[in-house]
């Protein structure tokens, strides 16, 4: 019984390697579990209930914070529905966590936290 | 006519009903003539501007005294922290008394800066739902002597309630309750407001309870985003002041019971409130010969602001 000796293609093996390194770059560079948000996509929203707030003067505060966050572009509130969207820019890396502060800060209490 | 009876009659009309009106007031939205419970969120201020004017002509005696006061205080609001938030408000006062003497009627007035009122409320108790909050806040607060009370004019020293100030460290307790949905918001109040003495005159104490109810009217139903509201507003203020001490002694024609009610609007938008509110006493029941006060209107802006960069 023979082997046959195994040949790996030269070109192709620099790019599994390449491959394998931009794996193990990724997962170091991956958000951790707190970070919220869609995996990939260009846009990020977060749909945010804002328990307490109903009148149009207290929904100054909550734009303000809100738009405080880093990478926000804009906040809409609702005050029907009682609640924000917040739209991020594709790399803003902001936590469920720094939105309840952000609430939490105008006055009000977070509810749900919905990212689209 | 000696001075500290002129004094005393006048002590309920201008010290209870100004200082019901916006002393204790607000700079948030909410009730036009007091405080209310609702959040000034962390770095935010909210500004407030007024004029009120009071107008005092019930004199059960001869001399046809005629009271005018107009004020205009300016307060701002600040958030420390979403619970805290302090208050500072200064009046502007310009007081008239016109009255009839042997020598024909006369008229005494004094104008300028009143005095700082500095006030803290924390928000002990909140229950947040969607669409609705009910909360609970303590407030306490210290008046600084900062208005003039040594006004004079070709008669000598004015009474001590047509000065601007009062010339004492006054302190102010109490708690505010808020009820608020997205069509009608009630607010009620309770406090207590204790006087000091200053060249031998103590305005007497006061005890106060407030409630107000502000209804939607427009629009009748919320669409998208923030949409404008219209209150209809109905306020009730109700004072028990005691009597004023002159030199230690109890001035018989000062203190009382003044129950104020009134109906008022209001226009809301995310940074503005533009209000009006126009009160009436529906119970006056005045110790001695103190005027009784006929009307009174208050017009007022308040802006929101934000420290906030974004």
């Amino acid at each position: 019984m023979t082997f046959k000796p195994v040949h790996i293609n030269r070109p192709f093996g620099r790019w599994v390697g390449l491959a394998l390194v931009a794996t193990a770059l990724a997962h170091l560079a991956a958000p951790p579990a707190a970070w919220s948000g869609p995996a990939s996509g260009a846009s990020r929203q977060a749909v945010v209930a804002v328990n307490g707030m109903s009148c149009p003067f207290c929904a100054y505060g909550v734009k303000k914070h809100l738009s405080a966050l880093p990478g926000a572009k804009s906040v809409q509130v609702e005050l029907a529905e009682g609640e924000a969207i917040v739209e991020f820019v594709p790399e803003a890396k902001v936590t469920d966590e720094q939105i309840q502060k952000a609430v939490r800060a105008a006055g009000f209490t977070p509810g749900k936290i919905e990212w689209k | 006519m000696k001075v500290s009876s002129l004094s005393g009659r006048y002590a309920l009309l201008c010290p209870s009903v100004l200082l019901g009106l916006f002393l204790h007031g607000n700079a948030l939205a909410g009730p036009i003539t007091f405080d209310t419970a609702l959040p000034v969120a962390s770095r935010e201020g909210v500004l407030r501007g007024q004029y009120v004017l009071v107008r005092a002509t019930g004199d059960p005696t001869p001399l046809g005294r005629s009271i005018t006061v107009q004020a205009a205080p300016a307060a701002l609001a600040y958030g420390v922290t979403p619970r805290l938030a302090l208050f500072g408000i200064v009046p502007y006062f310009d007081k008239s008394l016109k009255m009839n003497t042997p020598s024909g009627r006369i008229e005494r007035s004094a104008s300028g800066i009143g005095d700082l009122l500095f006030l803290g409320r924390y928000t002990a108790y909140a229950l947040d739902r969607s669409g609705s909050t009910i909360r609970l806040a303590p407030f306490a607060g210290v008046k600084l002597p900062t208005g003039r009370d040594d006004v004079s004019d070709g008669l000598g020293r004015l009474p001590r309630p047509l000065q601007p100030g009062s010339g004492s460290w006054d302190g102010l307790g109490g708690v505010v309750f808020t009820w608020q949905t997205l069509g009608w918001e009630f607010d009620a109040d309770a406090g207590y407001r204790k006087n000091t003495a200053a060249d031998g005159f103590r305005f007497g104490d006061q005890a106060f309870t407030d409630a107000s109810f502000q209804y939607r009217v427009w629009p009748r139903r919320l669409g998208a985003g923030v949409p404008a509201y219209v209150f209809a507003v109905a306020e009730s203020n109700l004072f028990l002041q005691g009597r004023d001490r002159v030199g230690g002694v109890p001035d018989p024609d000062s203190g009382g019971t003044r129950w104020i009610v009134g109906l008022g609007l209001q226009y809301v938008t995310e940074r503005l409130v533009i209000e009006g509110i126009y009160q009436v006493p529906a119970v006056q029941q005045l110790n001695g010969n103190a005027v009784e006060t006929d009307h009174s209107l208050s017009v007022g802006v308040r802006w929101k602001f934000s420290f906030l960069s974004s």
